[in-house]
């Protein structure tokens, strides 16, 4: 069994590129434009890991981990935020609402790999 | 043809049609329904309404036929213009006048005709009704009756029509020909229509074309429009409005009388309103013209006692009214154009003394004028007249004539010498008569009697020598008289006061023929009467002397009851004798005290108000004693207006020592009083008007030295107008009064200066205080002009009184401020000035303090002196301009600048002046002050600020720069994301190139791209790095850091896994300290200083990490052996964006060694570094143990 990947991008570049990555990668992977959306997803569909945008309309990545965070089921659910901010505090933000990494765009293939299979149970 | 009219009658017809406008017109439903009918009724196939022209046949209504008109002579119906009658016929072709007829031979074969003539309302056939058919019908009588009917109805819809035409030619003749202005409007008081008039008048006074339903307010002036309003309104509730409007265009003001007539349809709504306008401004004119010419003369030509006669300036008779007539017998049309001259009016020794008047009057010295003067009437009888002569003047103020009004006192000097007489022998009789006293007992028994009764006793009782104790009964007396008395006795002796006169009784005795009056009272003794007290007065004399003065009196009273004045007369007791009504009604109008009516035989001063018995009482007496007084009295009356009445005592018997009494007549002179307000109206505008009712005027008669003083004179001096004494008037002592009233140190100068008017004819004018009512001296301003006589001696002399107390006070308190003014600018600091702007904008210094002229230096009295020569010639323009700017709108001048002392150096002045208005001239009162030392203030202040602003303005900038920098490098992160994703995803792909030649060149410039981006990222972290640091939202937070693993962290971390296998070599040596710090930012710092060891080495010796603790720091340091850096480099190497000359080629971005030393000073510590160019470098940060 492929694991299976929620992926969360607002930017269509970058959702396209990393789901072609991932996949390339060996991954399955839903791609999701924004909180909303995934969320929405997340409501049929079991997925292994979510990697999320942060700054995204509608529902925002770090209202969207919180989201999740609030479902008992989706407790232990591993979340990476991927972000364009690189500062201590939101890191220290995202990590404290219950994300498993936080990645600082940019972010090169590989290293989204070696983080999603960190935290892969 | 042969039966036809004569030629003149059918022009007359035609006539009559074509004025009904009805030829040729559209169909209308009235007359189509009318054929409709006609045929139905006939059951005719054709039916027409038609009307016959000269030569044709015209259908108005048609049925069953196409065309409009037939040739006259082919038509069936004119027929019916000859006879008149309806026309029937059953079978035309069996009809002479038709069998021939082109529609009976041919189409459409009539055969059945019947027509009905139409007439008009003076009975010519104008047409028909008529009906027509291929088939002979024939009509039942119902039938024809109908057509006849519906002929009828035709009839009366063409005649109503001519009616309305008729009276609508009518009206537009009238409305095209009138000059009247007439317009429609509707209900939107829009115009819908208006005649011609209206539309030429609306071009000349407006200057613009009338457009039909524009509102009517678009052609009247606004400040009428309400006047509009309200009319149209009233005309639109159904009124007929006129009125009179005053309609101010401009240029063309007019009059006009203006009419609204509402307009109602047929329903009797109303539907608009017509207004005719008609311009009566020269009608108005005119009457205004006749109104002024009418006011001028109206009161004396209406019912006034007085003659009005108007000379001209050659005292030729103007005007010469009724009264006149009445007076001197002289018709007006025997008069008017005579010379005085000629007149024979004037008693000789009169004579010269009218013309020198009249002479006085006509070069302007007098105004008004009034004499007393005999006069000659047409029969050449001797009467004696006042004359009150006035001035009249035009608008430009030329004398025009001469205004008389002439009253008749002939009656009343004759009546009061009649009176006189009379009066005197009946007061000689009273005084001469005797009375008798004597009194009964109840029994009748004489208790006493005086001696005059028993001297008389035989006239009243029969018998001589009565004696006391006789009884009353036993004398010789008529029995009547003896009832008469017992009757009296007995009522008075039950109580009863009795007073009456004696009965004549017809006895042969001589009693009958003496009168008595008898005074009856009980005697009382001890509550009881005892007796009878008789008085009798023989009253034979003095009731005939009565009954004579009554039948004068009655003569008086005739003629006292006609004439307008007021008669009374008074004795030398001052008591009423006689009056006349005018006299009661003046009286109880307002003349005397309260509302009392004279009575006989009461005290005159009882009718005046108490304050002025004492006055009037000496008055009277002087008057007794020969004077004459005459005075006007004015009486203000509740509707505002004052009653005039001249008063006149005169005494009786002038000549004679003997005080017989006095006559007071009072004249209304109210209207007279109006007239002459009225005529001097023009005249006081030139004089004493002029200035208002605020001053005071007095008029002295110097030759009857009597003086006149004006309601507000008085009001001046204390005494409210109401409550003044009519004695003023007459008061003696004549120009005494005032210099009474002067204030003691005035008084000799104001006497010198009237003085030096009458000997020289100086101007008088005089200031000097008078005493008012209230004990004080305010100032007053006294002027005054005298009229001299043709002797050069002062006969009158009038003027005005100016209260000058505030302008008094004002010079005092003026003279004060100049003295604080002075005492000021003698101490007060800096220059105080005095600035005098001319009219021509010119100026110059009219004081300067010495003080001022010190700090100046300008020599003491150079009027000359000019500040603009000490304004720095920079500042000249501006300087001038506040000044000039300050004169020209009499503001205050403020000016700040600088001054070149007389030494050479320059100091900041500030000049400040308000103007005030002295004899036309500008004046400007200020000060200068040296202001150098706030100046200096002012400036640091500015510079301050200035320095204030830059900062502020830098740091908005900054705040810009920062927003942007921190903006750019989070957004460019997205574009880097993709191009690095897309990087991953060739260099994934490149794995399938086959040709492993081009797989590695593409891979190499993966590798670029990769590592540009890697580049573009770190200069992005740095730039915000820098920028959060500068906007001071870097923040420090100090935690314990083992140093030893941080380093080693750090190590181990980054520098473990080198692409050019170099290590970093770490000596950290055994000893371990506690370090508090922020290891977020120590981490930033150490990496930077080592990667620059690195990449300024490559190819030469590891770099080494050094680690040492002093007392109180430790310090890290990085070697490297590298390329150095050039000495000239060394000492700009912290600041941002710089590079070194030599590192040119190597990836930076200047901001690194920034960055760092910025986060190490931000720990508390300090950078440091030596370097050789080519040997290598070597940095030392040292920190604090805790920060």
């Amino acid at each position: 069994m492929k694991p299976k990947i929620l992926f969360v991008e607002d930017d269509i570049v970058l959702r396209n590129n990393y789901v072609e990555i991932l996949e390339l990668y060996n991954f399955t992977v839903i791609p999701a434009e924004d909180g909303q959306e995934a969320y929405e997803i997340l409501q049929h569909e079991n997925v292994d890991v979510i990697v999320s945008d942060i700054r995204m309309p509608r529902m925002n990545g770090l209202a969207f981990l919180k989201t999740v965070r609030s479902e008992s089921k989706w407790e232990d659910l591993p979340f990476i935020l991927l972000s364009a901010h690189a500062e201590n505090v939101d890191y220290e933000n995202g990590i404290k609402s219950g994300a498993n990494d936080y990645l600082t765009k940019p972010i090169r293939g590989k290293d989204l790999v070696n983080a999603i299979q960190n935290v892969l149970p | 043809m042969e039966s036809r009219k004569n030629p003149s009658s059918e022009s007359i017809r035609l006539s009559v049609l074509k004025e009904l406008r009805i030829l040729d017109t559209p169909p209308e439903q009235d007359f189509d329904d009318i054929v409709t009918l006609a045929s139905q009724i006939t059951g005719a196939s054709i039916a027409l309404v038609s009307l016959m022209d000269t030569d044709r046949q015209w259908f108005k209504a048609k049925i069953g036929i196409d065309f409009c008109e037939v040739s006259k002579n082919d038509s069936f119906c004119q027929y019916l213009v000859r006879e008149e009658k309806t026309i029937n016929v059953v079978d035309a072709t069996q009809d002479e006048r038709f069998s021939n007829n082109p529609f009976v031979v041919g189409p459409p074969y009539v055969r059945f005709y019947t027509g009905v003539p139409i007439a008009s309302v003076d009975g010519l056939i104008l047409g028909s009704v008529c009906v027509l058919d291929p088939s002979p019908i024939v009509l039942s009588e119902k039938q024809v009756k109908s057509l006849e009917i519906l002929a009828r109805q035709a009839e009366s819809l063409i005649n109503k029509k001519s009616a309305l035409i008729k009276s609508e030619s009518i009206l537009s003749t009238y409305v095209n020909n009138t000059l009247d202005s007439i317009i429609l409007i509707d209900l939107d008081k829009n115009i819908i229509d208006c005649n011609k008039v209206f539309i030429e008048r609306v071009r000349k006074i407006l200057n613009k074309e009338l457009i039909k339903g524009d509102t009517v307010y678009n052609y009247t002036p606004l400040s009428i429009h309400p006047i509009i309003d309200e009319s149209i309104q009233k005309a639109f509730s159904g009124q007929e409005v006129k009125l009179e409007i005053f309609i101010p265009f401009p240029n063309f003001p007019n009059w006009y009388k203006t009419l609204l007539i509402p307009i109602k349809n047929s329903y009797e709504e109303i539907t608009g309103v017509v207004i005719t306008l008609t311009n009566i401004t020269e009608q108005k004119e005119y009457e205004k013209q006749l109104q002024s010419l009418n006011r001028e003369l109206s009161f004396h030509q209406t019912n006034s006692p007085l003659a009005v006669i108007k000379w001209d300036k050659g005292l030729t008779v103007c005007s010469w009214s009724e009264q006149a007539e009445n007076i001197f017998g002289w018709s007006a049309d025997e008069v008017v154009g005579k010379s005085i001259n000629k007149l024979n009016m004037i008693f000789e020794k009169d004579i010269e003394s009218v013309l020198k008047n009249s002479e006085l009057m006509l070069s302007g010295k007098i105004s008004r004028l009034t004499s007393k003067n005999r006069n000659y009437t047409k029969s050449g009888e001797v009467i004696y007249c006042n004359w009150h002569n006035s001035i009249l003047i035009d608008e430009s103020g030329d004398i025009i004539s001469i205004l008389s009004l002439v009253e008749n006192i002939t009656e009343v000097i004759t009546l009061t010498k009649d009176l006189e007489s009379k009066k005197s022998n009946y007061e000689a009789l009273i005084n001469s008569s005797d009375e008798m006293v004597w009194s009964i007992d109840d029994q009748y028994n004489f208790l006493t009697l005086n001696q005059a009764t028993t001297r008389q006793s035989e006239i009243i009782f029969g018998k001589k020598d009565i004696k006391e104790g006789e009884q009353f009964f036993d004398m010789p007396m008529p029995d009547c008289r003896k009832n008469f008395f017992k009757d009296l006795f007995d009522r008075v002796l039950l109580g009863e006061g009795i007073s009456t006169d004696l009965p004549s009784f017809n006895v042969n005795d001589n009693f009958n023929n003496l009168l008595f009056d008898a005074h009856l009272n009980p005697i009382v003794k001890k509550g009881k009467i005892v007796g009878v007290a008789v008085s009798l007065r023989n009253i034979t004399e003095k009731r005939a002397a009565e009954l004579k003065l009554l039948e004068s009196e009655a003569n008086l009273k005739a003629i006292f009851e006609t004439t307008d004045t007021g008669y009374i007369l008074i004795n030398n007791e001052l008591r009423v004798v006689a009056f006349n009504k005018v006299a009661s009604d003046i009286s109880g109008q307002n003349f005397f005290n309260a509302d009392k009516i004279p009575e006989i035989d009461t005290p005159i001063l009882d009718y005046f108000p108490e304050e002025r018995r004492e006055i009037l009482k000496n008055t009277m007496l002087q008057v007794l004693n020969g004077r004459r007084v005459e005075y006007e009295i004015s009486f203000p009356q509740p509707n505002g207006t004052t009653n005039w009445y001249f008063v006149r005592l005169y005494p009786i018997q002038p000549e004679s020592k003997i005080k017989y009494g006095l006559v007071m007549t009072l004249s209304d002179i109210s209207r007279q009083k109006l007239s002459e307000k009225e005529l001097e109206a023009s005249k006081e505008r030139f004089t004493l008007a002029v200035r208002g009712s605020s001053d005071g005027i007095w008029d002295w008669d110097i030759a009857r030295n009597a003086i006149y003083f004006s309601p507000r004179f008085r009001e001046m001096l204390g005494f409210s107008p109401e409550v003044f004494n009519e004695e003023t008037y007459i008061n003696s002592s004549g120009f005494n009064y005032i210099f009474d009233s002067t204030h003691e140190d005035d008084l000799e100068s104001l006497i010198f200066a009237i003085n030096e008017h009458f000997e020289y004819k100086k101007p008088f004018q005089h200031e000097c205080r008078f005493k008012t009512k209230k004990g004080d001296y305010p100032w007053f301003l006294i002027r005054g002009q005298a009229t001299w006589d043709s002797n050069q001696k002062p006969v009158r002399m009038a003027g005005s009184l100016t209260d000058i107390t505030q302008r008094k006070l004002a010079e005092e308190k003026l003279r004060q401020s100049e003295k604080m003014f002075s005492d000021l600018a003698k101490n007060a600091p800096g220059v105080v000035f005095q600035l005098c702007a001319e009219p021509d904008g010119s100026s110059y210094f009219s004081y300067i303090s010495d003080k001022g002229k010190g700090i100046l230096d300008i020599p003491i009295n150079d009027k000359n002196w000019q500040l603009n020569n000490r304004i720095p010639p920079k500042d000249i323009a501006t300087f001038n301009h506040s000044i000039s700017k300050a004169f020209s709108t009499k503001s205050d001048w403020n000016y700040e600048g600088e001054i070149i002392l007389p030494n050479g150096t320059r100091m900041w002045f500030q000049g400040l002046a308000s103007p005030i208005v002295k004899s036309n001239k500008l004046i400007y009162n200020g000060i200068a002050l040296d202001i150098t030392e706030r100046k200096i203030a002012e400036e640091d202040r500015k510079n301050l600020r200035k320095l204030e602003l830059s900062l502020a303005k830098e740091k908005e900038i900054n705040i810009l720069k920062s927003r942007f920098i921190s903006l750019t490098s989070h957004e460019f992160r997205t574009p880097i994301t993709a191009i690095v994703s897309s990087t991953d995803l060739l260099g994934i792909y490149a794995e399938h190139i086959p040709d492993p030649v081009l797989q590695q060149k593409t891979n190499d410039h993966i590798n670029k791209i990769i590592v540009q981006t890697d580049r573009l990222t770190g200069m992005l972290e740095d730039i915000l790095m820098l920028e959060k640091n500068v906007e001071g939202k870097l923040k420090v937070t100090p935690q314990p850091v083992n140093i030893n693993k941080f380093l080693i962290d750090l190590n181990n971390q980054y520098y473990t896994d080198r692409r050019d296998k170099r290590k970093l070599k770490m000596y950290l040596g055994n000893e371990y300290r506690e370090i508090i710090t922020d290891p977020s930012l120590l981490i930033h710092i150490v990496s930077n200083l080592v990667n620059n060891a690195f990449k300024y080495s490559l190819g030469a010796a590891e770099p080494e990490l050094t680690l040492s603790y002093q007392p109180d720091t430790f310090s890290i340091s990085i070697k490297d052996y590298g390329i150095g850096i050039p000495l000239a480099d060394q000492e700009h190497l912290f600041e941002t964006f710089f590079r070194a000359n030599n590192v040119m080629n190597i990836e930076g971005t200047g901001l690194g060694l920034a960055i760092t030393k910025e986060f190490t000073e931000k720990l508390g510590g300090n950078i440091s570094f030596t370097s050789q160019q080519d040997k290598g470098s070597i940095f030392v940060i040292q920190f604090p143990y805790r920060i």
